[in-house]
C-alpha cells in the first residue's frame, strides 16, 4: 500500500467516524414558565412576494420519481412539528384555525362552514373559461358581479362531485383549514347567457354542458367555489418555505397543519391532497398585506376519485411507487392485494367509497405529499383528536345538505364516513398514550384523562397507567408507579419532596397499558413549581 | 466582499465560519440541512459568486446583522419557534449511528442519483409542450402560446439518428402542426398537418388533413410467401445468398380523414389519400441493394413512380372502459378499401381486413389474457397473380422486427398473438407476449411450419387519456430486439401511415 493509499484510508476513516460519533448525547425538551402560545403571529405586513413558479409535469416527476429514487440512499432524521405549542396543540395562524376539538362546533356552524358571500346570487351570466384542471367548467359573475367557479359532475356518475365537494370542504373547514366558499348550485343552462366580455364561445358552453352530467328537469346540478379575493401567489410548496415571506418561518414539511393532511386525507379519502389543490393568497394592499394559506378542490375525495378510470383504488396506492412496479413485476402480477375486491358501489352518486379495506395507517395519497409522509404519531394524535370531535350529527347535517339523488345513498355515505372515523381514532390513538391533561387540583394532583377511553372502540376493561418521574436531564428519579382506573380519568399525587429532588422541574412519562399491551411511546408531562408551591402543566408532548 | 473566502471553518452546531479578506465574517447554518446541501454549499465557495448566489436564494446563509436588516425593514416577526413551542431547550435526539454510517455511504450514489435524476427532469419539462417555465416559454412559443416550436430528436438502433425542427399552432379545438426531420440526404421527412374537433349531430367529430413529403433507404423484403427463400415468386436471383434485399422509397402523400365516435364503444372513419410513391435501389454498393438480391425484371413493383388514389372506410367497437387502464372487454376493427392507380398504372386493389381482441380478465378485472387474431387481405380486381410487392399485407403489430421490415409478404397474412397483461402502477403497464406472424396466398393455406415467433416482455407508460412511451424486448426466430418509444403512441395511429 501506497503511503498516498494509507493517508486516504485514514482520512475516510476519521471522518467517516468524526460524523458518526458528532453528537450523540439526547435531552428532552425544557419547557419554559410560560402560558401556551394559542395564536402565532404571522400576519405581519410584507412586501407583496413574487407568484411561484408551478410546472406540474416537474413536480410529479420530482415526487414520484426523483424523491423515491434519492430517498433510496438518505435516512433523513424527521424532526417534531415546529407549529405546535407547549400543549402539543397548534396554535391559530394564516395557515390554521382552531375549531373542531377546540371548542364546540355546532352541526349548523359546520354546515355554513366559510360562508360569508354565500352561493351564486341570480342571474348568472358565463364570464370566463376554466384554463386550470381537468374537469370541465367555467366561470360565472352573479348578480352582485362576485365571480364562481362551476365545475360538474361525471356524466356518469351524476351529483358524486358536487356533493363530495361540499361535504369535505365543510369538513375541512371544521377541520381548521382556510378554504374557499363551495357551494351546490343549481341552474337552468337557459339562463346562464354568455357575457360579452366572455373568452369563450357559446359553442365551446355547449361542448363543456355535452361532457357532464346530464340534467335533471332541465336543471344542471354544479359546484359553485367563490373565487378567493386576494392576490394569488401559487400553490404551497410542500417543503421548505416561501422565501420572501418573513411571516413563513417553519419548512412546511415540519408544519403540523400540513403532516395532520394524512389523517385528515385518510377519514374522507381526499387522496387528491397536492399543491395543486392549495393556493398562497396575499390579503391586502400590496405592503400592507400577508399570505393566507388554503387548500381547494375537495370534490375527489370520497369515492369521487374512483370515477376516473382505472382510479377504483385511490388512496390504498400512489399513482407510481418503485416498491410496487418492482414487486409487481416480479410476482407478475399474481399477489392479491386485499383492496383489489373493491367495486363499486350501488349508488353512481357514491363510487367506490367504502370503509371495510381502509387502513389509516397505509392509507396514501395520489401523489405523495411531503408534509403527510413525514407526519409522526403525535401529529397523527393530535389531527385523530381532531376527527374524534366530529359527530354523527355533524356528518348527518352535512350529507343531508348534499342532497343525495340517489335512494340510500346518503345513510351510506354517513354510515362509511362514520366507520372510517372510528377506524383513524382507534388506529392512531394506539401508536401514542392518548393521555391529555385535564388539571392540577389545590392539593396538587395531576389529573389526567385517557381520551382512548372516550373514544376508541371496545377499549379493554383493564386499563393501566405507568409512571415515570425524571428530571429534566432524563433521570428517573423515583420508582415508577402503575395505576389501575376503571375510569378515564387518573390523578397522580406530587409529593413537594418529588419536586424539590426534580430542582422544581419534573417531568411524567405515562404509558397506558391496554390489558397486556403497552402503548408504543408514553406520554410526557412536564411539571414546574411555582414560587407560592403550587404546580403548573408547562408542557405536553406525545 | 471580495468573493473570494480565505478561511471557511466548522464551528460545531451546523455552523460554518467563512472568513473573507476584508475580514467580513460569514455565519452559515446549516441546521438540517443534508449533507448534500453542505457539499453544494462548500462547492459554491469555490466560484467568484458563490456567496452572493447562495444569499439570494437561502436565509439561512445571510450574515447575522443582513437577516437582522432584512427583518427590521420588512416585519417584526415577533415569535419564533421557541416561545410558540414553549421551550427553555429544545429536543435533541440521540444520533441513530447506522443511519449516519448510511448516510455517509450513501452520500456520493445519492448525489449522481439526484444529479442524473435532476438533468433528465430538467428535460422532460423543457420538451413538454404545456408546462414549459416561462423563460423557455419566452423563446418556444410566440403569438400569445397558440405558436411554438420545438426540437426534435429521433435515435433508433441499426439506423441514422435524425434531427430536426416541429412548428405548430393550437388554438382552442383547432390545431396544425409542420416538422422536418433530417437523417441524411436519404432519410428525411417533412410533415404537415391541420385538424380541427367540432361537435355537430350530438357527436364529436375530427377532422384531419396532412401531407408529407418522405425518403427512406432502409426497408428490407424478405421475400414472398411462407418461405420466401423457396419460393418462386420471390424472384431471388440466382447468384446472391441475401435473405433480404433493401430498398429506398421516396413518397408524397396528401391525406384527408373524418372521424366519429357515435357512441362510447363505436367509432367511424373515412379517410382518402393520394400518394405518388417511387421505389429504388438505395444510395451506394451494398450485396443487399434490392437489385443485387431480387430479379426485378420479373418481380413487379421495383423502380415504378406509382400514384394512386385510396378511400377507405373502417369501424371499430371497443367496449373497454379506456384505451389505456386495463379492464376486460372486447375489441373488433373491420376496414374495406379500394385502392386506384393513376396515369399509366392500372392496379386495381381491394383490401380489407378484421383485427379482433378479447380482453379476459383472469385472477383479477385487471390481469387480462389477450387473445389476438389479426387478418389483412388484398385483392388485385384484375386478377393478377402478382402485384406490386410493397402493396401486400405489413405485419406492423408484429413486435420481433422493425415496422419496415417486410419479412413475410402475401395477398393473405395472419397474425395471432397471446399477450398477458397486468398493471404495476397505475400509469403503467407491463405485458408477456408470444406471437407470430405467417402469410398465405390463399385462405385456406395458412401454415404455422415455418413462420417467424417471438417471445416478449414489455411496458407502456400512459396518461389516463393516451399511451405516452413504450419499450418491449423480444426473442425468437428474428432473434432479440428491442424498441423504445416515446410520445405519441400506436394506439393514436392509424393504417393511412404505411399503406
Amino acid at each position: 500500500m501506497s503511503m498516498r493509499t494509507a493517508f486516504l484510508i485514514i482520512g475516510l476513516a476519521l471522518t467517516a467516524l468524526s460524523v458518526i460519533f458528532s453528537g450523540c448525547s439526547s435531552t428532552g425538551f425544557r419547557f419554559a414558565d410560560s402560558e401556551p402560545v394559542w395564536k402565532i403571529d404571522d400576519q405581519q405586513p410584507i412586501p407583496l412576494p413574487k407568484a411561484s413558479k408551478y410546472i406540474k409535469v416537474d413536480y410529479y416527476y420530482k415526487v414520484l420519481v426523483r424523491r423515491p429514487a434519492v430517498k433510496v440512499f438518505h435516512y433523513p432524521e424527521i424532526h417534531k412539528s415546529r407549529d405546535v405549542n407547549s400543549r402539543d396543540q397548534v396554535p391559530g395562524s394564516s395557515w390554521f384555525t382552531p375549531r373542531l376539538g377546540y371548542r364546540d362546533v355546532t352541526p349548523e356552524e359546520l354546515l355554513l362552514g366559510p360562508q360569508k358571500l354565500g352561493p351564486p346570487v341570480p342571474p348568472v351570466r358565463v364570464v370566463r373559461a376554466k384554463h386550470l384542471g381537468t374537469s370541465p367548467g367555467f366561470i360565472i359573475a352573479d348578480s352582485r358581479d362576485y365571480l364562481y367557479l362551476i365545475k360538474f359532475d361525471p356524466p356518469n356518475f351524476p351529483a358524486v362531485e358536487t356533493a363530495t365537494a361540499f361535504i369535505v370542504n365543510r369538513l375541512f373547514w371544521g377541520f381548521g383549514y382556510n378554504v374557499p366558499e363551495d357551494y351546490i348550485f343549481y341552474f337552468n343552462s337557459n339562463e346562464m347567457p354568455i357575457d360579452s366580455t366572455a373568452d369563450i364561445s357559446e359553442d365551446q358552453v355547449k361542448i363543456v354542458f355535452s361532457v357532464v352530467a346530464p340534467p335533471q328537469n332541465g336543471i344542471y346540478r354544479a359546484t359553485a367555489s367563490l373565487l378567493l379575493g386576494g392576490r394569488y401567489l401559487g400553490p404551497i410548496a410542500d417543503s421548505g418555505v416561501r422565501k420572501d415571506d418573513p411571516n413563513d418561518i417553519f419548512p412546511h414539511q415540519e408544519r403540523r397543519v400540513l403532516r395532520a393532511l394524512r389523517v385528515f386525507g385518510g377519514f374522507t379519502n381526499h387522496t387528491d391532497l397536492s399543491i395543486d389543490n392549495t393556493l398562497d393568497v396575499y390579503v391586502g394592499q400590496p405592503g400592507e398585506g400577508h399570505v393566507k394559506h388554503y387548500l381547494l378542490d375537495f370534490g375527489e375525495a370520497l369515492g369521487a376519485h374512483g370515477t376516473e378510470r382505472g382510479r377504483i383504488w385511490d388512496g390504498f396506492t400512489h399513482v407510481f411507487s418503485f416498491n410496487e412496479m418492482f414487486s409487481r413485476m416480479a410476482t407478475l402480477g399474481l399477489s392479491n392485494q386485499e383492496w383489489e375486491n373493491i367495486t363499486y358501489s350501488p349508488w353512481k352518486s357514491v363510487a367506490v367509497f367504502e370503509s371495510e379495506y381502509f387502513h389509516p395507517g397505509e392509507w396514501k395519497e395520489s401523489y405523495p405529499f411531503e408534509p403527510l409522509r413525514r407526519s409522526l404519531p403525535d401529529d397523527d394524535y393530535w389531527a385523530a383528536k381532531v376527527v374524534a370531535a366530529v359527530t354523527r350529527d355533524h356528518v348527518e347535517t352535512l350529507v343531508a345538505a348534499a342532497n343525495y339523488p340517489e335512494f340510500g345513498a346518503a345513510e351510506y355515505v354517513t354510515e362509511t364516513l362514520m366507520q372510517r372515523r372510528q377506524k383513524v381514532i382507534d388506529y392512531f390513538f394506539a401508536q401514542v398514550s392518548p393521555m391529555e391533561f385535564v388539571e392540577i387540583t389545590q392539593n396538587n394532583q395531576v389529573v389526567l384523562e385517557d381520551l382512548g377511553l372516550k373514544h376508541m372502540s371496545n377499549p379493554p376493561e383493564e386499563n393501566t397507567y405507568e409512571i415515570h418521574f425524571l428530571n429534566d436531564d432524563q433521570n428517573i428519579l423515583a420508582p415508577s408507579m402503575k395505576i389501575n382506573s376503571a375510569s378515564n380519568r387518573v390523578t397522580i399525587s406530587i409529593p413537594p419532596e418529588l419536586m424539590k429532588k426534580a430542582d422544581n422541574y419534573l417531568r411524567m412519562d405515562v404509558t397506558i397499558w391496554r390489558g397486556s399491551v403497552p402503548a408504543p411511546r408514553p406520554a410526557q408531562f412536564h411539571l414546574r413549581s411555582r414560587i407560592d408551591g403550587r404546580l403548573r402543566m408547562a408542557g405536553v408532548v406525545h | 466582499m471580495d468573493r473570494y473566502p480565505v478561511y471557511v471553518g466548522y464551528s460545531g452546531n451546523a455552523a460554518f465560519h467563512i472568513q473573507f479578506p476584508n475580514d467580513e465574517l460569514l455565519i452559515v447554518r446549516m441546521k438540517h440541512q443534508s449533507p448534500m446541501k453542505i457539499t453544494w454549499f462548500l462547492l459554491l465557495l469555490v466560484f467568484p459568486a458563490a456567496p452572493q448566489a447562495v444569499a439570494q436564494t437561502a436565509d439561512s446563509t445571510q450574515s447575522d446583522s443582513a437577516m437582522a436588516a432584512q427583518q427590521d425593514s420588512t416585519v417584526n416577526r415577533g415569535v419564533d419557534y421557541e416561545t410558540i413551542r414553549g421551550i427553555e431547550r429544545d429536543e435533541k435526539k440521540a444520533s441513530n449511528t447506522t443511519r449516519r454510517v448510511a448516510n455517509t455511504i450513501f452520500f456520493l450514489p445519492r448525489v449522481l442519483i439526484d444529479t442524473i435524476l435532476r438533468t433528465a427532469g430538467f428535460g422532460a419539462v423543457f420538451i413538454d409542450q404545456k408546462q414549459i417555465i416561462k423563460k423557455f416559454k419566452d423563446i418556444f412559443y410566440t403569438y400569445d402560446g397558440r405558436i411554438g416550436w420545438y426540437p426534435i430528436i429521433n435515435i433508433i438502433s441499426g439506423s441514422s439518428n435524425g434531427y430536426g425542427l416541429g412548428v405548430f399552432y393550437k388554438h382552442g379545438y383547432t390545431a396544425g402542426s409542420l416538422k422536418g426531420v433530417y437523417g441524411n440526404k436519404n432519410i428525411w421527412i417533412v410533415k404537415g398537418d391541420f385538424s380541427h374537433i367540432f361537435f355537430k349531430w350530438r357527436n364529436f367529430w375530427r377532422f384531419n388533413f396532412s401531407g408529407r413529403f418522405e425518403k427512406d433507404d432502409d426497408f428490407f423484403f424478405h421475400g414472398l410467401g411462407p418461405e420466401p427463400l423457396t419460393d418462386s415468386r420471390s424472384h431471388f436471383r440466382p447468384e446472391t445468398d441475401q435473405t433480404f434485399g433493401i430498398y429506398a422509397q421516396r413518397r408524397a402523400q396528401f391525406k384527408a380523414d373524418l372521424g366519429v365516435r357515435t357512441s362510447p364503444d363505436w367509432e367511424f372513419f373515412f379517410t382518402t389519400f393520394y400518394q405518388n410513391r417511387n421505389i429504388e435501389d438505395p444510395a451506394g454498393e451494398n450485396p443487399a441493394n434490392f437489385t443485387n438480391v431480387f430479379d426485378v425484371d420479373r418481380l413487379p413493383g421495383f423502380n415504378t413512380n406509382i400514384k394512386k388514389w385510396y378511400t377507405e372506410i373502417s369501424a371499430r367497437f371497443d367496449n373497454r372502459e379506456t384505451l389505456t387502464k386495463i379492464g376486460p372487454g372486447a375489441r373488433l376493427e373491420g376496414y374495406m378499401g379500394f385502392s386506384r392507380g393513376l396515369n399509366d398504372d392500372n392496379e386495381r386493389l381491394f383490401r380489407t381486413g378484421i383485427d379482433a381482441a378479447l380482453f379476459y380478465p383472469i385472477l383479477r378485472r385487471n390481469r387480462i389474457l389477450i387473445p389476438r387474431v389479426i387478418l389483412d387481405h388484398v385483392n388485385d380486381l384484375s386478377g393478377r397473380t402478382e402485384i406490386s410487392f410493397h402493396e401486400y399485407p405489413r405485419h406492423v403489430e408484429f413486435r420481433a422486427v422493425r415496422s419496415k421490415e417486410l419479412l413475410r409478404n402475401d395477398f393473405y397474412t395472419l397474425q395471432t398473438s397471446l399477450e398477458y397483461l397486468w398493471p404495476l402502477t397505475y400509469h403503467l403497464n407491463a405485458h408477456l407476449f408470444y406471437e407470430r406472424v405467417t402469410v398465405a396466398k390463399q385462405l385456406s393455406k395458412f401454415s404455422y411450419s415455418s413462420a417467424p415467433w417471438a417471445v416478449g416482455f414489455g411496458m407502456d407508460i400512459h396518461t389516463q387519456y393516451t399511451e405516452i412511451g413504450r419499450f418491449y424486448v423480444t426473442y425468437g426466430s428474428e432473434g432479440w430486439f428491442f424498441r423504445f418509444t416515446a410520445g405519441f403512441s400506436l394506439i393514436n395511429s392509424d393504417r393511412g401511415d404505411w399503406k
